[in-house]
């Protein structure tokens, strides 16, 4: 992690490109308290960070949305050819 | 709750034990998930459903060489991109690799490098040039507009296939890091830098399709 913040030296403000490199560590709570206070603080002042982080947010939501999209549910003929195969192989591995 | 087989440790005894209800389980509990990545891999449904059939196949097969060092369904995912990926050299399927992310951007956001000011830039250095878009003031139904989701789907698309892979179990299918670093062999950090290129790339390509329906 220590990567995306080698340029802002303790107590310099972090630039908005460093920020928008961190935005997936920050959003999953993974960067140590100094650095998230950091972003934080950064967050307070700059608009078009917090737009991009709202930005993420949303495409992170709209991703969500695809869950469920063009998946088809499984072909009871197939399911049943797959047991078939599962108890055949099952029987000649036994024996 | 409900089923014995909730419990992996007793699903997997009983798929070696041969009993055909454990293996009915093991299929209607994931064969939604291996659909879902399968389709992000070939061109049709059809080869999909193929794709995931052999992946059972495959299953069936092998499930005594399953150690249990991994949960079943990361396996049962790593079974499916070998085929996916077997599968789409046999179709010779190239999803066009348009850039969207653009050249050397990848950390970024999907950001163009001239979006920020340069670093010798005295007073803001490596600061917006121009402010985002704010898209909060957008109204709800342009995201969930199909024009948007086609966009989100063809960005998708066009990912490498382990950001590909990264994105879809986390963002879609809701999957862990860890259990994500596990199906497809990587670190954490690795992890996180590609589920960050991959979100810029579809946020980047979702900025296109509804800032310009403005």
């Amino acid at each position: 992690m220590r990567r995306f913040w080698r340029r802002t030296a303790p107590g310099e403000e972090m630039a908005c490109r460093e920020l928008v490199a961190a935005i997936t560590t920050y959003l999953d709570g993974e960067l140590d308290p100094p650095q998230r206070d950091s972003i934080r603080r950064h967050l307070a002042e700059c608009t078009g960070c917090s737009r991009v982080i709202d930005q993420f947010q949303r495409t992170i939501g709209a991703l969500g949305q695809l869950s469920t999209d063009d998946v088809q549910s499984l072909d009871p003929a197939v399911r049943a050819e797959l047991i078939e195969a599962f108890r055949a192989s099952r029987s000649a591995g036994t024996e | 709750m409900g089923s014995p087989y909730d419990d992996e440790p007793t699903l997997v005894r009983a798929l070696r034990h041969g009993d055909d209800h454990a293996f009915a389980f093991l299929l209607d509990t994931n064969d939604r998930l291996l659909h879902s990545v399968a389709r992000r891999y070939v061109s049709t449904d059809a080869a999909a459903a193929e794709v995931v059939s052999e992946t059972w196949l495959a299953v069936i097969e092998g499930i005594d060489r399953f150690e249990g060092r991994s949960t079943l369904r990361t396996w049962l995912v790593r079974i499916l991109m070998n085929k996916a990926r077997t599968r789409g050299v046999r179709d010779a399927r190239s999803v066009p690799f348009a850039s969207l992310a653009g050249p050397n951007n990848d950390d970024l956001g999907g950001f163009d490098p001239d979006q920020f000011t340069p670093a010798t830039s005295r007073r803001y250095p490596e600061h917006w040039a121009n402010t985002p878009t704010d898209w909060s003031t957008m109204p709800v139904e342009r995201f969930e507009a199909s024009l948007t989701m086609d966009a989100v789907r063809s960005a998708i698309a066009t990912l490498p296939d382990t950001q590909r892979a990264v994105i879809v179990l986390r963002d879609l299918e809701g999957w862990s890091s860890g259990e994500i670093c596990d199906a497809l062999e990587l670190t954490a950090g690795n992890e996180r830098v590609l589920l960050h290129r991959a979100r810029g790339v579809v946020r980047r390509a979702l900025a296109g399709q509804i800032e310009e329906s403005t």
